[in-house]
């Protein structure tokens, strides 16, 4: 089955001629050479972020990136509308640099995510990947093993706050299948080297593996016809602790996700 | 009772103070300047600007106070709509954290919690569900605003009720025929249920943070208001049911 029949009869919207249009607009900043037919575009948004530049580096064999600085506000110069034109997918990484306060972070998570969807939609974007955190997960008695379909349980923590508000953000559009929306839902990103030794609540991941997850789950989408995927997707990333707080057990099943870390809990 | 209102000079906010005034001491804020009618009406109350995006003007404004009653909304800016509905009860749960207020009373539309995926399917639609607001600007940023009292309730001491209205009417405007969202209460009935949310035994709510419908007896049934008649006492007083009514067919 072709990818367009697969994702409509899913009742995931796709590209139409709106993104085609649009990619012959002036795009912003782009690496991994020229883009190609067979190379689905991908915009990685907080390219200043570790895990942003890991993701840039690591997928641009497979995937032509591009990425978006700044606030992912829609204004009057139609900045965002340029950068999203002909771009099939967004990886938002939301760890913006120029949050200030907590405030701050609310308003990029909740509105630049809501402003970075309404136009990625308009524009024909068909995947929009959220890269969340598993804290909003953490308030579970740590004897329970945590699975996705359990209900987020935020602090007031503005960390985990905007995250968590994030999610709600584009579950709001999956539901109204206007395009595909996963979200991964990381363990504190960490350096393997660095992380031994350490222990605490927080369910950890390697910056590879996180960087693993995003790939296949764009692979999922781009390459193998969506299979496991719905409108609506969360997916625990983490280090795979056997009988740990958080398995990984729904992202090994629909990504094949093969964790090469380990952090003991 | 000291409380705080904010957004007090819109369209619902005259109404609020007209109904609380002989029983509490207010703070009247709100971007806009009071009614002269009002401050006239009411001259031993506290009048002042106070803008729920700013944090520092939410925490000073809510020094003393025993309750925070938000009547704050944007509906159309796409940044300020954030900033207002979303990011303001923010502004709002740090204040009556740090100030010890235990008690909130937000307000938003009926589809803060119930958007489109209900409304366009269902009947008999209570507020006790998980929202689904859709991705219209106004009823998400509310959505995500009612979130935050939320988790704020849940982590905190603080008891949230949420109003949520929507279409409002003079009692002059109820006539046969003319029909309407069904989700019709009149401006003084909804200031009734503001009241009723300050003077309810916080510990008598189901939860800390509870939703109530606030709308007028209709014959849809659409939407139910009984939770808000039976935990808060909602007596709609406007004969909004007329609304639907044929035009000169008499009662029985």
């Amino acid at each position: 089955m072709k990818r367009r029949t697969f994702l409509q009869q899913a009742g995931v919207l796709l590209a139409g001629p709106a993104a085609t249009a649009a990619a012959a607009e002036q795009k912003p900043q782009e690496s991994g050479g020229p883009p190609t037919s067979r190379r689905p575009v991908v915009l990685l948004t907080s390219p200043e972020s570790d895990l942003s530049r890991a993701l840039a580096a690591a997928l641009g064999e497979q995937f032509h990136i591009r990425t978006a600085d700044g606030p992912l506000f829609r204004d009057e110069t139609g900045r965002l509308d340029r950068m999203l034109g002909g771009v099939n997918a967004v990886v938002h990484v939301a760890q913006p640099a120029a949050a200030e306060t907590g405030a701050e972070l609310l308003d990029q998570r909740t509105r630049g995510t809501y402003d970075l969807l309404t136009v990625a939609v308009a524009k024909g974007v068909e995947l929009f990947v959220y890269l969340g955190s598993l804290d909003v997960m953490g308030g579970y008695d740590p004897s329970f093993q945590v699975a996705e379909d359990w209900r987020p349980v935020p602090t007031s923590d503005i960390g985990q706050l905007s995250h968590y508000m994030a999610e709600c953000v584009c579950r709001e559009f999956a539901r109204e299948r206007k395009l595909r929306a996963i979200v991964l839902r990381l363990g504190a990103i960490t350096q393997e080297a660095a992380a031994r030794g350490h222990s605490g609540d927080v369910p950890r991941v390697d910056q590879a593996d996180a960087v693993q997850a995003v790939r296949l789950a764009l692979e999922a989408h781009f390459t193998r016809q969506g299979a496991g995927l719905q409108a609506w997707n969360v997916l625990h990333v983490a280090a795979d602790v056997p009988d740990g707080r958080f398995p990984v057990t729904r992202a090994r099943r629909v990504l094949g996700y093969r964790p090469q870390s380990a952090f003991p809990e | 009772m000291n409380i705080l209102l904010i957004g007090a000079n819109g369209y619902l906010g005259p109404h609020v103070v007209r109904e609380l005034a002989p029983h509490h001491r207010l703070r009247i804020t709100d971007i806009h300047p009071a009614p002269p009618e009002i401050r006239r009406q009411f001259p031993d109350h506290e009048y002042f600007d106070l803008d729920v995006t700013s944090q520092e003007q939410v925490m000073q404004g809510s020094a003393g106070m025993d309750a925070i009653v938000n009547l704050s909304v944007v509906r159309r800016d796409p940044e300020l709509a954030f900033r207002v509905n979303s990011q303001g009860c923010y502004h709002i749960m740090r204040a009556a954290v740090e100030h010890g207020i235990r008690r909130v009373v937000n307000s938003g539309p009926h589809f803060t919690v119930t958007g489109p995926s209900y409304e366009q399917f269902d009947f008999g639609i209570h507020p006790d569900v998980p929202p689904q607001p859709g991705t219209g600007l106004y009823p998400i940023t509310k959505s995500l605003g009612h979130e935050v009292c939320r988790v704020f309730a849940e982590h905190h001491d603080v008891y949230v009720q949420d109003l949520l209205l929507n279409s409002l009417r003079d009692d002059a405007d109820l006539k046969a025929g003319a029909g309407g969202v069904p989700f019709v209460v009149t401006w003084s009935d909804a200031a009734q249920a503001v009241r009723l949310a300050l003077e309810i035994d916080l510990e008598r709510l189901p939860s800390k943070c509870e939703a109530f419908f606030i709308f007028g007896d209709l014959p849809q049934q659409k939407f139910l208001n009984n939770e808000a008649k039976r935990i808060l006492g909602f007596e709609p007083k406007g004969n909004v049911a007329l609304l639907w009514k044929r035009p000169g067919v008499p009662e029985g």
